[in-house]
């Protein structure tokens, strides 16, 4: 699954110039950004911007980017994409799910050629969420909304496995 | 002895005389300096994202390094390709060609002509400014170079146009072609320059064209499957430093090759993401496991870059010679590398990628 902690692990310790991180709403990007921070190397000190200039700028620090304008973001990293190549540490760039950022890949080919193996989708599409639920019940024990009201009194201890979940519950809890 | 996965770095192409290179059944950068060798002009590459065009022109130039002044111009590296002008690029080659003459060849070059690159360089091109000294200059440096380098015929090897819109290539290698006579050129040209409706043009000036093509890797392919899944399987070979790849392995490398299509970075993605998760397993060696789930996830950001109506036309595309689906979208599909061309016994057929063929028995585009 394009969701797994597994997945969002492998992608960040890769060595990949660009890393893609879809979000669900834009009430969601804080929590999903701090499940990056959480997974990846220790040694790293991401940095926040805005301006996809950033990603030419300081090869060097990982980057946690959240364009203001996605597709702007999007055909820029396409048109200059081979000027990330001696990156040292990724750009992870968050993009809304199904928003213009993401459609704008299809017309993107050289950045969607290095994003294959390298985006992360907490939350893949085609979910049955009442079956999805039925499982997180199965496996956690409780359903999303008592994990969620578990987590909230503290009852649950705070570890990467734990944050990741907490992603999940935070999505089928919704529903 | 434990494997050794750090070599893999899928986006990132070979370097001349890389140790990395594995040289491609159908020839690649030794087919296009036998070209040269033999008194092409100009060569024109196409191929899809991921094919291997960008190793195959630095194999080219370590094939060109004797008897040539070889100067190798990643475009893409140094401008931003969707907003590039034919005046970028003449002062950007210019400027290339004068650090290789000068640093790496030793070529004594001319006061004046080095005056004039600090100016241009700081000179940057304007959309409405009059003066574009690029096309002059560059005409001066290629003449000075050729007149005073004793090391043979100068070979510009260009990267990245094919990232450009095609109008803007156009205008590119139109001017870009006006210095033929100066030098031999070998391009990376984008698809819609090189196959269908608005192939004409270069068609009637380039001399040769190579296409860097998904290689064959579907057992329906006889011997030049086996040829191009050997090729794939002696890639990761080289990159592991193995004197041979235990059967084990072997056999998930054909795998994993077969579900590439037989797009070189695309393989190379999918057997890191399956080492990656390997390591997640405390495990060095992979296991069918590993390649499946590599495997589905790479087929989910396929499905990504799919639009509307893509399905049906895949659909009917499979195996045929791919010229019925309208040429817009046959040219998207064919860059991105969703739809894949395969040249066997001189027949052209396309199919699909094969990570899409879950998405297409699932969905339908009715």
């Amino acid at each position: 699954m394009s969701g797994s902690t597994g997945t969002l692990w492998g992608l960040l310790h890769q060595n990949s110039p660009v890393c893609l991180v879809l979000y669900s709403s834009i009430g969601t990007l804080d929590d999903t950004i701090e499940t990056v921070r959480l997974v990846a190397p220790s040694l790293w000190r991401p940095t926040r911007t805005t301006d996809v200039e950033d990603a030419f700028r300081k090869q060097d620090e990982p980057l946690l980017l959240t364009p203001d304008d996605e597709v702007a973001a999007i055909m820029t990293l396409d048109g200059r994409r081979e000027a990330l190549i001696e990156r040292a540490a990724p750009v992870i760039m968050f993009l809304l799910k199904g928003g213009s950022g993401e459609q704008a890949l299809r017309r993107a080919p050289n950045l969607a050629g290095w994003l294959r193996d390298a985006i992360f989708d907490p939350e893949p599409g085609e979910l049955d969420v009442e079956q999805e639920q039925c499982r997180f019940a199965e496996v956690t024990g409780r359903s999303p909304r008592q994990w969620l009201d578990a987590w909230q009194r503290g009852d649950i201890p705070d570890t990467l496995d734990n944050n990741v979940i907490y992603q999940r519950a935070l999505l089928l809890g919704e529903g | 002895m434990p494997l050794n996965w750090s070599k893999f770095s899928p986006h990132r192409p070979l370097r001349p005389n890389d140790p990395l290179h594995v040289r491609r059944p159908d020839g690649g950068g030794d087919q296009i300096a036998d070209w040269i060798k033999a008194g092409a002009d100009t060569v024109a590459i196409a191929g899809p994202v991921g094919s291997g065009k960008s190793s195959e022109l630095a194999w080219t130039a370590s094939r060109l390094q004797t008897g040539f002044v070889v100067v190798q111009v990643p475009l893409d590296r140094l401008l931003d390709m969707r907003q590039v002008t034919e005046e970028d690029v003449f002062i950007q080659v210019a400027g290339r060609v004068v650090d290789v003459a000068k640093n790496y060849l030793h070529i004594p070059l001319s006061e004046a002509l080095l005056r004039r690159l600090t100016q241009a360089d700081n000179s940057p091109s304007l959309p409405g400014k009059l003066v574009k000294p690029g096309r002059d200059l560059l005409l001066n440096t290629l003449r000075e170079v050729s007149d005073r380098s004793h090391q043979g015929a100068l070979v510009l090897l260009l990267d990245g146009l094919e990232k450009c819109e095609a109008e803007s290539a156009m205008s590119v290698v139109r001017a870009l072609l006006e210095v033929r006579h100066e030098t031999r050129v070998v391009f990376v040209a984008p698809y819609p320059l090189v196959v269908g409706s608005g192939a004409h043009e270069l068609v009637a000036t380039i001399d040769k064209f190579y296409f860097v093509r998904a290689v064959p890797v579907r057992r329906d392919q006889g011997k030049h499957g086996e040829d191009g899944r050997a090729f794939l399987r002696e890639i990761v070979r080289v990159r592991l430093d193995l004197p041979t790849l235990p059967d084990d392995l072997a056999a998930l490398l054909d795998r994993a090759a077969e579900a590439s299509g037989g797009v070189p970075r695309s393989f190379l993605q999918l057997v890191r993401a399956a080492s990656q998760h390997a390591a997640l397993e405390e495990r060095n060696a992979l296991n069918l496991e590993d390649v499946q789930t590599a495997m589905r996830e790479h087929a989910e950001n396929l499905e990504r870059e799919l639009v509307d109506g893509d399905i049906d036309q895949l659909r009917a595309a499979d195996g045929t010679s791919g010229v019925e689906v309208p040429e817009e979208r046959r040219l998207r599909l064919l860059i991105h590398g969703l739809l894949l061309e395969y040249r066997t016994n001189n027949t052209t057929v396309v199919h699909p990628a094969p990570l899409l063929q879950g998405v297409l028995e699932r969905r339908g585009d009715a």
